[in-house]
């Protein structure tokens, strides 16, 4: 049996399985949630615009002086599922280090090995690269819903 | 040569700062087997602590004349009472754990000592008994290929068959460039089987004896 590499990155036995299931699935639900807002942008961009008879028919033109809200409000709460995920992975790197207190005191095995960094290794570094997913996912979605914002709502309503 | 000068630990507690360890000086020589005794909170186990550098001290302990860092820690090994063992994981995964962290790993007596105590190789040692958990503790550090192996009261909740086996596996296995710091209450069990005996009180070094020179004089640890 040999000690596999990608153990390296986590505290021995622990079920990281468990963990890293659990943030896909938060991340995934966390960027649906924030597809709500296209809802609340299309409900806002339709109020921009009335109804008028255009000879004999009904057209759709922007109301005169009529202003979308700021971007900020209508992304409102939208992008805190990904705040709470970092939230959660700022516990999970804490609980990885409380492992090696817990049922034994192997913090007194990992701080004898060579290795210096080990523990600081095994703690953090698989929460920062969530951490880092995260912010990406975070900021490409900030991107995409601001670029919507920007480019589909009419210049004259931009506040 | 694990040599310890001027150790001084303090802690603070509510009613206010406690010192741990007064003035500690002693020489370990390689191949020595020592035996640290003293009552529960005399500081024992804060010595192997220090050495190990797992608590901040005054003083200076050094190995074969180095600090202790990461570049020589490994030549330590550390059985503890609390274990130091991830309890998640069986037996044969802490093999494959120490012979990719330890180079020095004895594989060898690893496979001798697991057979001689019949100890399970593939259940996590979560469910292993606590003489059997104490069994193991002391394997790891006996394995880890260290030259100086500090055991603190490992055998706490063995009973004495157990107790008994190892020290006799102990006096059979070790290679004599080891050497074994054992702290431990229990005096009258290892009389036989240190060759110094380190008391500890309050933090102090009341004696530092041979069993050899005891011997000599007629008197035992224990009297």
């Amino acid at each position: 049996m040999k000690w596999e590499k990608r153990n390296e990155w986590f505290p021995p036995g622990y079920e990281y399985d468990r963990e890293f299931r659990m943030i896909v699935v938060w991340l995934i639900a966390s960027i649906l949630y924030s597809l709500r807002y296209l809802a609340c942008y299309y409900e806002e961009y339709h109020g921009l615009f009335i109804n008028v008879k255009v000879d004999g028919g009904i057209q759709r033109v922007v109301h005169v002086g009529a202003k979308i809200a700021p971007f900020r409000d209508i992304l409102g709460y939208h992008l805190y599922g990904l705040v709470i995920a970092i939230i959660f992975l700022l516990v999970f790197a804490a609980l990885h280090y409380c492992y090696y207190f817990q049922d034994s005191r192997s913090i007194f095995l990992v701080r004898r090995l060579p290795d210096r960094w080990y523990v600081m290794r095994t703690c953090i570094v698989a929460p920062a690269v969530g951490i880092l997913v995260t912010l990406l996912c975070m900021g490409s979605l900030w991107l995409i819903y601001y670029g919507v914002y920007i480019l589909v709502t009419p210049k004259e309503c931009l506040p | 040569m694990l040599e310890i000068r001027e150790l001084n630990k303090y802690y603070k507690s509510p009613l206010g700062i406690v010192q741990a360890l007064k003035n500690v000086n002693m020489q370990i020589p390689r191949g020595e087997i020592v035996g640290v005794f003293g009552e529960n909170g005399a500081g024992k186990s804060t010595l192997f602590k220090c050495i190990l550098n797992y608590v901040g001290f005054k003083g200076e302990i050094t190995i074969d004349g180095e600090k202790i860092t990461h570049r020589n820690i490994e030549k330590i090994s550390f059985a503890t009472c609390e274990h130091s063992f991830f309890p998640n994981l069986t037996p044969e995964s802490h093999k494959a754990f120490y012979e990719m962290h330890f180079p020095g790993f004895r594989k060898k007596r690893y496979e001798g000592l697991m057979e001689f105590f019949e100890l399970p190789k593939y259940e996590a040692l979560k469910r292993f008994s606590t003489g059997q958990k104490n069994q193991f503790e002391v394997i790891l550090a006996l394995c880890q290929g260290a030259d100086y192996i500090l055991m603190d009261e490992p055998f706490a909740g063995n009973d004495i068959f157990n107790r008994e086996d190892f020290y006799k596996v102990l006096l059979g296995i070790l290679e004599p460039q080891e050497t074994i710091l054992l702290s431990t209450h229990l005096m009258e069990e290892v009389e036989n089987f240190v060759g110094r005996a380190i008391l500890i009180r309050k933090g102090e070094v009341i004696g530092d004896v041979s069993t050899l020179e005891l011997d000599g004089q007629g008197n035992s640890l224990v009297s």
